[in-house]
């Protein structure tokens, strides 16, 4: 497991150490997710398992996927706490509107750790700073376009981390006056599909393109694969994730996405475990949310990037 | 439907002159490419009078299927095949419930929607499976001639289902079950086995869709793709003037509701509208084109 | 009721649809307690007549209509019904889920505190129920009544809005007889009442029994009107139809007897309701009627010969061949062919036009190649169908939907020729058809059997059954009951029938 910040490492260590003098034992965990379609989430389940069986090799592990729906997922927490959980691994879909569920499940004596997604109320928290990934990601795009020129931003569904990294992407650009934003509104839906075919009516409204932020790595290939179609490649591309294919796409040398803002979600979701295990042992944590600071992967140091599908 | 379709296309034209550019035609044209396959389908199925919710879900399982099959060495041109009859074995599937068994097709699809999502994303352990070097990818993002292979594949599916509906015994069958399933028992029309087509075709065609749609992404996500595809057929088929209860409609109809919807979609970036809004502007539009059209077709009545 | 004021007036009535005149100048009088008899051709211009009545169509400048004397407002079916107006159309226009009180007051229900007062809807309805003589309780589901007692909830609900003019459209079409001998004594009831009650039917013998004064429109024309002691039938149907019909059912063909090979032969055929144990047998070039009363198995029995229906037991043989027939297709198969009784419903496919509707049951024999359609060969099907029948129709290409009953009727019966039948089964050939194409229709079958075409006809109007068939069989509670047939010296009568269908003569 690799350590991203000092403050993390001591955490882990310290809960880890901790852990088996519990008041309660680690038997029983559930994780509901926003999409387990998403390779994201299946590194994040892992993480979670992994860091679980270390506790206790007998532990069991559900998971869910809210597929990106509040109501899906409120009742997911309901059905843990029949179940009788130790505790909720949640990534909210919605990070306002899933405090509720969170009260009633502490209220059963359930712990509650949110990853990726900051949940109200949750015992810890752990997740990427997305405002530094759209910072990182459009700073690459800044640098390499001499501080000027014409930007677009493809949004996604408006959950808290997109919001977040559009945010952190904004507080770059607004720095330099000579960039000047196309489009920052259309949805992409944040899927190759929908990156494809918003990008392809952009690429026809606007003639001249310089950079393009994507919030996902899919919405990013989505979009290269429109710009291919139309044989245009003035631009450069950066995105969010460091998912598979964009390692592929970094990899091939001729890809117009140039970097992507990764996250690592087997170590968030194990790392966020293991606090909850804290918590459940009786401890108070030092620090309940902590922040993950993102790496930005490009072609030249993308051999040492471990990546989410990656044995550990 | 036509003059609705001429109708958007001049509005975007005046807020934006890159509407009507070659290029951005050809977009709207491969955009619909899909929607249109699937919607041809979807046709045969409501003319029947049932309705076929599962085409999104088989699409996403033939997609998966045919990604998968792509990433085999030597064989990976055969993911087309492959996804199609995956296509046609989840339709006839369906086919078989609703003829056989006499269930509602309603229930019937409602129920496969689900399951079928559910292999789509056991085939790719959930999550997504991608081939950069597609075999088939041309189909996707190809061009014969000038004219994308998604834009020929779609106007053949097209061309082939109106023969298939206006010129062949079956065709005629099709219509006379939707008009009146009990009198064509009664003339001796085997109703089951038309109804086993329909959703045969129906599955079929969007097991194409799911190959195509892997060929345009290189990619297939078992969870995410085809989404509400059918509610974008359903939309297509029904703008087209073809009626729910079945009986009357034409794939021409189809064809030009498909476009409605791509122009719209398309069109409404272009003018720059907002995500949000875009959404409550194609839900009017659907609303208020099938209104003028009742309209149009009554005023013609009593003439 | 003679030379006290009439209730109603209607006069020089004309109503104007884009060119065409639906109704000229027609002018109709009906006093309080009397039943007053609206005969024509289908398209003659009784419905529209009584559109007007009902505030449905407002007629053209220059006719009125008076009620009680007084000019009353027209095209407003709320003024019309608050004048004491009420029509009872042919498709009833119930809630089969409500109860009966709760469709005797639909759009009428008694409120408190502008919630429906469920309890006085129940008081209010049974008065109602007990003047019509109803023995089903107030809160019995329409979908559980039969539809003679669906008909009497209709009256109901006229008389809960205290109608005074009734009109009754085609009222009997669907009934049994026995619930339309109810249905008189209600009618009779409400006469004398001192209700007015214009009765549109197209049945002489309903007229004879029942009218007090019919009058007759044509091509939306008035013709003129008959006391009760001047109305006969030439009279009524050449005034109908504009000429005088000296052989209304035409027979010519010879009644083959027992020296013809039988054609059809039935042994034993049972299903699980209805028809039990039924054996005949039906020569060539006859017309073998099946009668009995509405539910006595006719139609059940014809479906099941049909391969319509499941059979749980007996045999089948054709020409002397044994025969399994297990669906409507392996029927058209072995030459036997099927005219539904409903044929709306059951038999046309009313958005498609008149040339694939003759063709459905044949084009699969005409089909090409990978099963494309001939449409040369289906064409010329239609248009020989549409002359040899006289189906009126300015194209093959329009929809059946767009033609008169008896047109269509007669495109369902070029469907069934089409396919060549040997036997052909007949259900109710002329119900709901008007009186010229009902000649015409006796003259198709007529030719049919000259043809040595072996027909098993169905009908619930005894003087077609004596007018056309050879040979009568009886069915009562799903059985045959026994046989009438035509000796030399004389016909059947009405009478033998009609004792074996109602069990009367104790067989």
């Amino acid at each position: 497991m690799k350590c991203i910040t000092k403050l993390l490492c001591a955490a882990a260590l310290a809960s880890v150490a901790i852990a088996p003098a519990s008041a309660k034992d680690l038997e029983k965990v559930g994780i509901s997710v926003g999409l387990l379609g998403n390779p994201f989430f299946v590194a994040t389940i892992k993480g979670i398992e992994d860091a679980a069986r270390k506790i206790n090799p007998d532990v069991e592990v559900t998971s869910v996927s809210a597929d990106y729906d509040l109501n899906k997922q409120v009742s997911q927490v309901d059905s843990f706490i029949a179940a009788g959980v130790d505790v909720i691994m949640l990534n909210a879909v919605d990070a306002k509107a899933i405090e509720p569920a969170v009260k009633k499940a502490q209220a059963a004596g359930i712990v509650v750790a949110a990853f990726d997604v900051s949940a109200p109320g949750a015992d810890v928290t752990v997740m990427t700073n997305n405002v530094k990934a759209g910072e990182v990601a459009c700073q690459y795009l800044v640098d390499h376009t001499g501080g000027k020129g014409n930007y677009v931003i493809l949004n996604g569904p408006a959950s808290s981390s997109i919001i977040d990294r559009v945010e952190g992407c904004k507080n770059v650009l607004s720095q330099h006056p000579d960039i000047k934003i196309l489009s920052d509104d259309q949805n992409a839906e944040g899927s190759r599909d929908g990156g494809l075919k918003v990008f392809q009516a952009l690429l026809t409204r606007f003639d001249q393109i310089d950079a393009v932020f994507a919030i996902n790595d899919p919405t990013g290939i989505g979009a290269q694969l429109a710009a291919r179609q139309l044989n245009r490649n003035e631009f450069i591309i950066t995105a969010v994730d460091g998912a598979p294919d964009i390692e592929k796409e970094l990899s091939s040398g001729n890809s117009m996405i140039k970097a992507s803002a990764s996250q690592d979600p087997y170590v968030m979701a194990g790392q966020a475990l293991d606090m909850a295990a804290a918590v459940l042992a009786g401890e108070k944590p030092a620090e309940p949310t902590v922040l993950l600071d993102p790496k930005l992967i490009t072609a030249e140091n993308l051999g040492e990037y471990q990546g989410w599908t990656a044995a550990r | 439907m036509l003059p609705a379709l001429i109708l958007l296309a001049v509005i975007f034209q005046v807020i934006n002159p890159r509407f009507m550019t070659e290029t951005n035609l050809l977009i709207v044209l491969q955009q619909s490419s899909i929607n249109i396959v699937l919607a041809a389908g979807m046709t045969f199925v409501i003319l029947t009078g049932g309705i076929d919710l599962s085409v999104g879900s088989i699409l996403a399982a033939s997609a998966m299927i045919a990604v998968i099959v792509s990433l085999m060495p030597e064989i990976g041109m055969l993911g087309v095949p492959a996804a199609i009859l995956a296509g046609l074995a989840f339709g006839m599937m369906n086919g078989v419930l609703i003829a056989y068994l006499k269930l509602p097709p309603f229930i019937v699809t409602l129920g496969s929607l689900t399951a079928v999502r559910g292999v789509a994303r056991l085939l790719g352990n959930d999550t997504t499976v991608f081939n950069s070097d597609l075999p088939f990818a041309f189909l996707g993002n190809g061009t014969f001639l000038g004219v994308p292979w998604l834009v020929i594949i779609a106007l053949l599916v097209v061309v082939i289902s109106w023969f298939v509906l206006r010129r062949t015994v079956l065709g005629t069958w099709i219509y006379a079950v939707g008009g009146n399933a009990e009198a064509a028992r009664l003339t001796g029309i085997k109703v089951p086995l038309v109804l086993l087509f329909v959703y045969g075709v129906s599955g079929l065609l969007a097991g194409l869709g799911g190959a195509l749609s892997a060929a345009r992404l290189y990619a297939a996500n078992g969870l995410q793709l085809g989404q509400s595809y059918e509610l974008d057929a359903i939309a297509a088929v029904i703008l087209g003037g073809t009626s729910f209860v079945g009986g009357v409609g034409s794939i021409w109809g189809t064809l030009i509701g498909g476009l409605i919807i791509a122009v719209l979609s398309n069109g409404l970036i272009l003018a720059g509208v907002s995500d949000i809004w875009q959404y409550i502007i194609k839900g009017l539009v659907i609303i208020v084109a099938v209104a003028l059209d009742r309209y149009r077709l009554q005023a013609g009545a009593r003439t | 009721m003679a030379g006290a004021a009439p209730v109603l007036e209607m006069r020089d009535i004309s109503k104007t649809f884009g060119v065409v005149r639906a109704l000229r100048n027609v002018s109709l009088t009906v006093h309080a307690g009397e039943l007053h008899a609206l005969m024509g051709e289908n398209g003659a211009g009784k419905s529209t007549l009584m559109k007007m009545l009902s505030g449905a169509y407002r007629p053209d400048p220059g006719g009125e209509i008076l009620i009680d004397g007084q000019p009353v407002t027209t095209g407003d079916p709320i003024k019309a019904r608050a004048n004491g107006v009420a029509v009872i159309y042919q498709e009833l226009s119930l809630a089969p889920n409500l109860t009966v009180a709760q469709n005797i007051f639909l759009g009428n229900e008694p409120r408190r505190f502008g919630v429906v007062d469920a309890g006085a809807m129940m008081t209010r309805a049974k008065p109602i129920i007990d003047r019509l003589g109803l023995t089903f309780s107030p809160r019995t589901r329409v979908s559980q009544l039969s539809l003679g007692e669906r008909q009497l909830v209709e009256i109901a609900r006229a008389l809960s809005t205290d109608a005074r003019i009734i009109v009754m459209d085609e009222p009997t079409t669907s009934l049994t007889s026995r619930e339309t001998d109810r249905l008189f004594e209600v009618i009779a009831g409400l006469k004398a009442q001192g209700i007015a009650i214009i009765y549109i039917s197209h049945r002489m013998e309903e007229v004879y029994q029942l009218a007090d004064r019919v009058s007759v429109l044509r091509d939306g024309g008035y013709v003129g009107t008959l006391g009760r002691e001047e109305v006969d039938a030439p009279r009524l149907v050449s005034m109908m139809v504009g000429r005088d019909i000296s052989s209304f059912y035409k027979k010519e063909h010879q009644a083959p007897g027992a020296q013809r090979p039988v054609a059809l032969s039935v042994r034993g055929l049972s299903a699980e309701q209805l028809v039990k144990d039924c054996s005949l047998d039906l020569h060539e070039g006859e017309i073998l009627a099946l009668s009995g009363l509405i539910g006595s198995g006719r139609t059940e029995l014809a479906r099941l010969i049909y391969g319509a229906d499941r059979k749980t037991a007996g045999t089948m043989e054709l020409g002397g061949r044994p025969v399994e027939i297990a669906s409507p297709g392996a029927a058209l198969e072995a030459g036997i062919a099927y005219l539904t009784e409903d044929r709306r419903e059951l038999g046309l496919f009313l958005d498609m036009s008149i040339a694939d509707n003759i063709n459905m049951g044949v084009m699969a024999r005409d089909a090409r190649r990978l099963g494309f359609r001939d449409f040369a060969v289906a064409d010329k099907r239609a248009a020989r169908a549409v002359s040899n029948l006289s189906i009126r129709t300015s194209s093959t290409r329009m929809n059946v939907g767009s033609l008169s009953g008896g047109n269509q009727q007669k495109v369902l019966l070029a469907r069934l020729l089409e396919t060549k039948p040997r036997v052909v089964i007949l259900d109710e050939p002329t119900r709901g058809v008007d009186v010229g194409a009902k000649s015409e229709i006796y003259r198709i079958i007529d030719d049919l059997a000259k043809d040595g075409i072996a027909i098993l006809m169905i009908s619930s109007e005894l003087p077609e059954i004596i007018g056309v068939a050879d040979r009568v069989l009886v069915m009562r509670d799903g059985k045959i009951v026994g046989e009438v047939s035509a000796r030399a010296d004389r016909r059947f009568t009405q009478e033998e029938i009609m004792e074996l269908a109602t069990g009367a003569s104790g067989t």
